[in-house]
Order: structure tokens, then C-alpha cells, then sequence
């Protein structure tokens, strides 16, 4: 993985200074609150409910050993012993005090780690596959371009101060686990007719009060361009996007309103001059970045087996080989995810003690590298098939083996009224009841996978629009309440969710779903055909007679 | 009001957006103002080039500065007006004023100022900034020195004094 060079190690450091003085000037009444909260904010820090709230970055969801057992220590000695992965691959500590924060930068900083950009009206963390490098439909490894698009995009002097947030995906492999079409910029690595390497570039889409799926503005951009090109959209939405209304503020509400063909005439007239001007890149640099990024050396044939005797053996073993383990490209190696989603902590929770853990096991089995997913697990990339059983026997104990990757239960759920000041309604509590509902493995692996999607308010932090079951939590007379939608998809076949109908109270969700789960098995053809498939096929009708007769 | 202007403070100078013709900027009397006109005014004395009385001209967010890229050679002072520190059209004006018109002359930021920022101003093209409150010039110092490079190389940083 990418290493820090002087310059980055001194860039680092200094922001650290930057921050831990303008955390002295704002204590010494020195810095007003409206500044403050503004340059806090661009260092990951948050006021929330009950406290500070510090997200720091991950870039493009990427982490060696060293810097995950950082992660534990700050938990453990700034925070109450566990962090919360999220859905931008990022990891976030709730409970931090002011005054501390400058010490937890200047540890992270210690291991090539940072929180700029982690939230403000900029360009926030860059995500991507987190199978990239490991996984056999790959194209392209995106990451050396994530990691361009980092260095870039970091402080940049014009696009620090834009409308709203602003978030780019890329991914380089046949099938999206980046959910590209989801983001401000999307950027799909690909071959053309001439097996020449290009990024169709997508804009507009997100989620959100407003979601959209992106839309197409260049097809097939030449990699050397990527750069400038990226940089002449920034101009035009930096210029051009609204300021006046903070729900209207994002690029996909321009590009709606322009039409996408006059939204890329102005980003192309634009790049035509701006091409010349702008920063870009030598090919020995990205040939550099490149060769940071090392396909994981090819383990012998005779260690090549197909699966692990235990199989044959282990019943429980294989059910968690089955879903949560994935063909590597090396058919020595399998890519193994680590669930975080059990019946004892939140969604994404993970606590050092688990971290330190995952870290051993990366440092053993897996290279020294952990990836962190935009659906809230954690991933070893590649680990020995021979090790398997070993990887497996040291998760259990520590609750991060339950064989769910993909399943009903593991749920994409954001912090919600618990610790977030933005959510109208709790996320947990109903990520606890489903989860509690539908605990049996067995079920779970009846209907094959499907998702579900938590999000405490419009915002969509937890992706409802894009769960085959979305669920928004709204706010009615001091209540809250759960809007359902059906169908939605974050992937190749990306798709916004149908709403079902009227709100459903707390207490009877996990029978909603339930009723939906029903209409899933009784409507599909086949236990291939997938619960966005027969939605699609079936509408929401069936689900929505099922779900309501009772109340009606 | 203090302007920060070639790494110095100076007190005694202060940009007014002269309204019309009519407008009387307000001032105390020690100041030493100068009048610049919108660039809609501006555009208009152009439109008859007799009438063009003043090179300075005053920017807001929205305007469109390549309006202004037939003048800008004789151009004195550009004030890119900032309504508040979030607004970050201003930079955008600023890099097109500097890099694509190749304006060389004073193009100073004006509005909610804030030394915090003024480091990335520089490096967008602005090269005056004036102040509500006098700063404090050590801060000043660390703040324009914090960082020694820079990930965007076109946007340079300004010379090591």
C-alpha cells in the first residue's frame, strides 16, 4: 500500500500544528464559534448529541496492521473502547474531548493517517473496491488512482470552499462494489474496442433528500486527463452550484437543472482552456503510485486447493466459507470479510480489542493489509486457503465471524438518533429487532442475499434509497415511525428504491419485513432470482397488499 | 481598515464599491479610499471607451469574470468580494484572473477576511487582503509559513520572505 514520503509525513505534521493552535486560539476566545466549527469540520470533528464526534480518514478504505492497532489505542485511551466503521470506509470515535483531538491527530499522524476533509463542504474521502487488487473481474487496480485523486484533492486551495460535500468512487473492476453511479463523481476504469484503458466518467448522482442515479458525461476519458478533467467539473459546480438553499446545494440538483448535456457543454468548454492550466501528472508518477500497490505474491501450485479439507467436516465452518469468503484472483488465497455486524454491538461497531485482533490476523495471514467496506465489514484481502480454518477458529471467539456477509442481517445502519444530531428517529434499535427476528443463519441463507438498509433521516447516510429493503426513519408528533422502500440497488443494476406505502410504526417493522420476506419467497420464480429482480418483475403490489392487510 | 498587501500591513487604505456615480463612501478621516466600480459599471463606461474613468473593479460571486478578460492589462485593482469566509467562489475567480487572463495587478480579497484562509487565497491569485480588525502579525507569520509544499503545484505558494 501507499507509503508517505517526507513530504507527505511534513504536510501531515503540519496540519496537526495548524489544528492543535487554532484549538488554543478558539479556547483562548481568540476564534469565533462560526470559524471554528468551520475548520474543525475539515479536520473530521463534529459537535454531536452528546459530544465531539471525530471521523478520520481512510483512504479509499485502506489500512496496514500498524495503523489499525493506532485505531485501537485511540479508542481505548480517548475514547470508550470502540470505534464505528462507516459507510464512506471511514472510521469514527464518539466520544472524544476537545482538547484531546489534537493529540489523537498527532498519533494518527504517526502512522501516516489523518482527518482532513473528513466532513465540510469539500472533497471529502475518496472510496473504492474493497476487494481491489484481490478479486479476479478486475480491470484496473483503482487504487493508485484513488490515491492520485487523494493527493489532489487534499487542501486544494480553489475547491475547499464548495456549495456542499462533495464524494468520488472509482472503481476498476466488471462488477461495481463502489456504488459509482451513487456519488457526485463516479469513475469507472474500463477498456475500450482497442483494449485501450479509460474512466467513463459519471456525475450527478447521490443520495440523500434528493437521490439520483449519475448520469454518463464522458464515456471514455483518457487516464492521462483525469486530473484536469475532474478539476474543470469542480470549477463549474464550485461556480455555478446553488448557495442559497443547503438541500439544493449538491452538484446532482445542477446538473438536474442544467439537463446533463448542457452541464457537460460547460464542464467541456471549461477543460478546453483549463486542460493547459490545471495540475496534472507524469506518467512515471502514476507508474510510481503503481508500483506501491503490488499484486500479493502468487503462493505456490502445491498449495493450490480449491477449499479446505474442514468443508467436508464442519458444517458451521462451511456456511461461513460460503458466505463470508470470496474467490481470490490467486486460487491459493481467498478474500475473507470480517463481519461487524452481530447480535451484540451496533452495525459497524468494532472495539480494540477486536481491532488489535483483526490487525494479528492481517499481520499473519493476510500481507499486513485490512480494507474497510462501504457496507460497514472489514475485509483481509488475501489470505492462504490452507490458513482458512485458522482465520475462522480466531474470529469466533470474538464475535466477527457470523456468517452473514451479504445476508439479511447484514445491514447497512447509520448512527441515528443515538448519537446523531441530524436523525429525526433510531437506527439501532431497529437494526436490533430485525436482527433478532431473522437470527436463524439458516433462513437467512434460504433467501440467498439481500440487503437492507438503515438510515435515521432523509440524509441517507445509511443508503436506504439503494437497499432491496430500505428503511428511512421519520419523525410524526414526537414519534418515530419507518418508511419502507423496495427494490433499490447500489451496484451495476443501480436502481432508487420504491416507496411501499404509509409509514409503519417502531414496534412493527420486523413484522413488515417479515410480510416482505414472505411475498419474496412466495413470488420468486426461483431461488436464483433476487428480491430486486422479482420487484421489478412484480412491482411493489404484492409486498404492499401483504404488508397492510392487517392494518387495513 | 488594515490591508495586508506584499507580506505588509498597512493601515490606511480602504476599497469602497462606489454604487453609482452618486455614492459617497463613508469613511474616517485618516482613510485613504478608493472608489471602484461594480463590474456592471464597469462594462458599461467600456462599452464606450471615453467613458472608462477608473481601472478598478469590484467582483461579487456571481458575476462572470471572463467578462472582464479583454481589460484586464489596463486594469489596477480587482476587489473579489467575499460575503462570507464559506463562499469559495472567489477563488475560482481568483485562479481564472491569474492564470488564464494573466492579470498581474492588485486583485485583493474584501469581505469576511479571515487570516485563517488567506494562505489558500494566495495561492488561488489574490495578493491583497483587507481586514475588518487589525490581525496579529506573528499569527499572520505562522500562518503564511505553515505549509512548505503543496499537492497542487500550478496553485504556487507564495515566495518565502
Amino acid at each position: 500500500m501507499y507509503q508517505y514520503n517526507e513530504f507527505d509525513k511534513q504536510f501531515v505534521q503540519s496540519r496537526v500544528d495548524e489544528f492543535s493552535e487554532q484549538v488554543q486560539r478558539y479556547n483562548a476566545g481568540q476564534l469565533d464559534e462560526d470559524e471554528f466549527k468551520q475548520l474543525r469540520l475539515r479536520n473530521g470533528l463534529y459537535y454531536q448529541r452528546h459530544a465531539y464526534m471525530l471521523r478520520v480518514a481512510i483512504p479509499y478504505g485502506l489500512l496496514s496492521s500498524t495503523q489499525l492497532r493506532q485505531l485501537a489505542s485511540i479508542a481505548s485511551d480517548y475514547d470508550k473502547g470502540y470505534g464505528h466503521f462507516t459507510t464512506r470506509q471511514n472510521i469514527q470515535y464518539n466520544w472524544p474531548k476537545l482538547d484531546d483531538v489534537p493529540k489523537i491527530l498527532q498519533q494518527l499522524a504517526d502512522v501516516e493517517m489523518h482527518a482532513i476533509q473528513t466532513s465540510g463542504n469539500c472533497i471529502r474521502n475518496t472510496t473504492t473496491d474493497p476487494l481491489a487488487g484481490a478479486i479476479g473481474d478486475e480491470i484496473e487496480d483503482p487504487r493508485p488512482w484513488c490515491e492520485l485523486i487523494r493527493q489532489w484533492s487534499t487542501l486544494h486551495p480553489e475547491f475547499n470552499w464548495l456549495p456542499r460535500k462533495f464524494k468520488i468512487a472509482v472503481t476498476g473492476a466488471l462488477s461495481d462494489r463502489a456504488a459509482v453511479q451513487v456519488h457526485d463523481i463516479g469513475l469507472r476504469l474500463h477498456k475500450n474496442a482497442d483494449n485501450v484503458l479509460g474512466f467513463e466518467v459519471l456525475v450527478g448522482g447521490g443520495l440523500g433528500r434528493t437521490p439520483y442515479i449519475g448520469s454518463v458525461i464522458n464515456p471514455f476519458l483518457a487516464p492521462e486527463h483525469l486530473l484536469t478533467y475532474l478539476a474543470a467539473i469542480l470549477r463549474v459546480y464550485n461556480q455555478e452550484g446553488r448557495r442559497d438553499n443547503l438541500y439544493k446545494a449538491r452538484i446532482k440538483i445542477l446538473v438536474n437543472a442544467l439537463g446533463i448535456d448542457n452541464f457537460r457543454e460547460k464542464v467541456e468548454q471549461e477543460w478546453q482552456l483549463s486542460q493547459h492550466e490545471d495540475d496534472t501528472f507524469t506518467q512515471d508518477y502514476i507508474e510510481e503510485l503503481k508500483a506501491q500497490f503490488p499484486a500479493p505474491p502468487k503462493l505456490s501450485n502445491s498449495n493450490t486447493i480449491d477449499s479446505p479439507d474442514q468443508i467436508f467436516s464442519n458444517p458451521l465452518f462451511n456456511q461461513w466459507y460460503k458466505s463470508n469468503t470470496k474467490p481470490h484472483k490467486d486460487s491459493a488465497r481467498r478474500i475473507v470479510l470480517v463481519s461487524l455486524k452481530n447480535n451484540e454491538q451496533a452495525a459497524g461497531d468494532a472495539t480494540s480489542e477486536q481491532m488489535r485482533a483483526i490487525a494479528d490476523l492481517a499481520e499473519q495471514y493476510s500481507l499486513g493489509e485490512i480494507r474497510s467496506t462501504h457496507e460497514q465489514n472489514l475485509v483481509l484481502a488475501h489470505v492462504p486457503t490452507v490458513h482458512l480454518f485458522d482465520v475462522w477458529n480466531a474470529l469466533k471467539p470474538l464475535n466477527l465471524a457470523t456468517p452473514n456477509i451479504g445476508k439479511l442481517t447484514d445491514m447497512i445502519v447509520c448512527p441515528g438518533l443515538d448519537f446523531c444530531s441530524l436523525a429525526n428517529a433510531g437506527t439501532i434499535a431497529i437494526y436490533d429487532q430485525i436482527y433478532a427476528r431473522f437470527d436463524s443463519i439458516d433462513y437467512q441463507h434460504s433467501l440467498g442475499d439481500l440487503s437492507i438498509k438503515i438510515s435515521g433521516c432523509m440524509n441517507a447516510c445509511g443508503h436506504h434509497h439503494v437497499g432491496d429493503i430500505g428503511i428511512l426513519g421519520v419523525e410524526k408528533s414526537g414519534e418515530e415511525w419507518y418508511q419502507l422502500t423496495l427494490g433499490g440497488h447500489a451496484g451495476n443494476e443501480a436502481a432508487l428504491g420504491k416507496r411501499l406505502g404509509k409509514a409503519i410504526p417502531k414496534a412493527e417493522v420486523a413484522d413488515a419485513i417479515e410480510r416482505i420476506l414472505e411475498t419474496y419467497v412466495e413470488q420468486r420464480n426461483n431461488d436464483e432470482e433476487t428480491f430486486q429482480q422479482v420487484v421489478k418483475r412484480t412491482g411493489v403490489q404484492p409486498f404492499k397488499e401483504k404488508v397492510y392487510a392487517i392494518a387495513a | 481598515m488594515p490591508l495586508l498587501r506584499n507580506g505588509i500591513l498597512e493601515q490606511t487604505s480602504h476599497a469602497y464599491l462606489l454604487e453609482n456615480d452618486m455614492a459617497k463612501p463613508k469613511t474616517d478621516s485618516t482613510a485613504k479610499v478608493e472608489a471602484v466600480v461594480s463590474l456592471d459599471r464597469f462594462l458599461e463606461m467600456a462599452a464606450d471607451d471615453s467613458a472608462v474613468t477608473t481601472q478598478q473593479v469590484w467582483l461579487e460571486p456571481e458575476h462572470d469574470v471572463a467578462l472582464l478578460a479583454p481589460y484586464v492589462k489596463n486594469l489596477e485593482l480587482i476587489c473579489v468580494h467575499f460575503p462570507s469566509f464559506t463562499d469559495g467562489r472567489g477563488y475560482s475567480h481568483a485562479r481564472l484572473l491569474s492564470k488564464r487572463y494573466s492579470y498581474t495587478g492588485e486583485l485583493r480579497a474584501v469581505g469576511d477576511i479571515r487570516v485563517d484562509h488567506i494562505l489558500f487565497m494566495l495561492r488561488s491569485g489574490l495578493n491583497a487582503f483587507q481586514f475588518e480588525a487589525t490581525p496579529n502579525e506573528a499569527l499572520l507569520q505562522t500562518l503564511l509559513h505553515r505549509y512548505n509544499h503543496n499537492y497542487q503545484p500550478t496553485y504556487k505558494l507564495p515566495q518565502a520572505s
